[in-house]
């Protein structure tokens, strides 16, 4: 760019110049000390919520395939009883016929 | 008895180590390498979480929570980075979840006020933050400057506060934030445009006085 042009005023300009030099602000005293304190105490685990999800669906799936199972059995149950009740009523039927 | 009680207490110092062997004390649970990890990266870290967080108390409890993570989870760290690299990735994260749980708090606050609950806290204005590091008669656009920052997306804010608050190079400040250093430069570009946005009205202000 031309030296001589007129460059238009940077807003941002003198809010950055505010912060140029600036001095790293120094952590207080005794920060350390706590760090210190808070390593020695006993670390409480913490379940994640994604595992914790994890495991309630894991139940649930299983509950459910236990009742599909006993509610199939318990079908399958009516279905070998059913025949015989057909037979006795078909022959019944037939006897009356007769 | 004095002399022997602090001669006891205060262990020596280190002499200079490799970063690996800094590791493996840090492993061995050796506190005069806590001590060392600490007294390296503590203004640090400090300085980083003043700049996301505008709040001397907060940056503190961060700084406090950022150095337990360091030490509990050295065992996890495989020494792709350099440990300072590693220590301000920690701490940007922690500074970012603070910032989102008080917005999550926020919002919390706007619902339970909007359902007849009390909303005292929703009523006080945030008070302009002072870093400690400005000098007197640039506190007043710092503090403007600073407000400004805190409105940027998270990226442009952490590219913006490692480069001009942590004073990082763009090659250290793209190693911390792991992207190359032209998607660096282009965050800052875009932060420093929106700062140039959102400052616009404080500049013609200053200047028709």
């Amino acid at each position: 760019m031309n030296n001589f042009e007129q460059q238009p005023a940077d807003e941002l300009q003198p809010y950055l110049q505010s912060i140029k030099g600036m001095q790293r602000a120094k952590a207080p005293e005794g920060i350390f000390g706590r760090v210190i304190g808070e390593m020695k105490r006993p670390v409480a685990r913490i379940v994640p919520m994604s595992r914790l999800s994890l495991v309630a669906a894991c139940l649930v799936a299983l509950i459910g395939l236990n009742i599909a199972v006993l509610a199939s059995k318990s079908s399958n149950t009516g279905d070998s009883i059913s025949p015989a009740v057909e037979y006795y009523g078909t022959s019944a039927e037939y006897g009356y016929s007769y | 008895m004095i002399f022997f009680l602090i001669f006891v207490s205060t262990l020596p110092p280190l002499p200079l180590l490799t970063e690996a062997e800094i590791l493996a004390l840090l492993r061995n649970g050796d506190e005069r390498a806590y001590r060392q990890v600490y007294d390296q990266y503590s203004s640090r870290v400090y300085n980083t979480a003043l700049g996301y967080l505008q709040n001397a108390t907060d940056a503190e409890d961060i700084t406090q929570e950022v150095f337990v993570e360091v030490f509990r989870s050295v065992d996890k760290f495989r020494g792709g980075a350099s440990i300072g690299t590693w220590v301000y990735r920690i701490a940007i994260n922690k500074c970012l979840d603070h910032i989102k749980h008080g917005k999550r708090k926020k919002r919390f606050g706007i619902m339970r006020s909007l359902f007849g609950g009390s909303n005292e806290e929703q009523a006080l204005p945030l008070p302009d933050f002072h870093h400690p590091g400005i000098e007197l008669e640039n506190k007043e656009r710092a503090a403007i400057l600073f407000k400004a920052i805190g409105q940027l997306n998270e990226n442009q804010q952490t590219a913006f506060i490692l480069t001009h608050i942590e004073d990082l190079s763009q090659k250290e400040a793209a190693e911390v934030m792991d992207i190359s250093v032209k998607a660096l430069e282009s965050l800052i570009q875009r932060a420093k445009a929106n700062l140039r946005d959102k400052l616009k009205d404080f500049y013609k202000g200053e200047k028709d006085l």
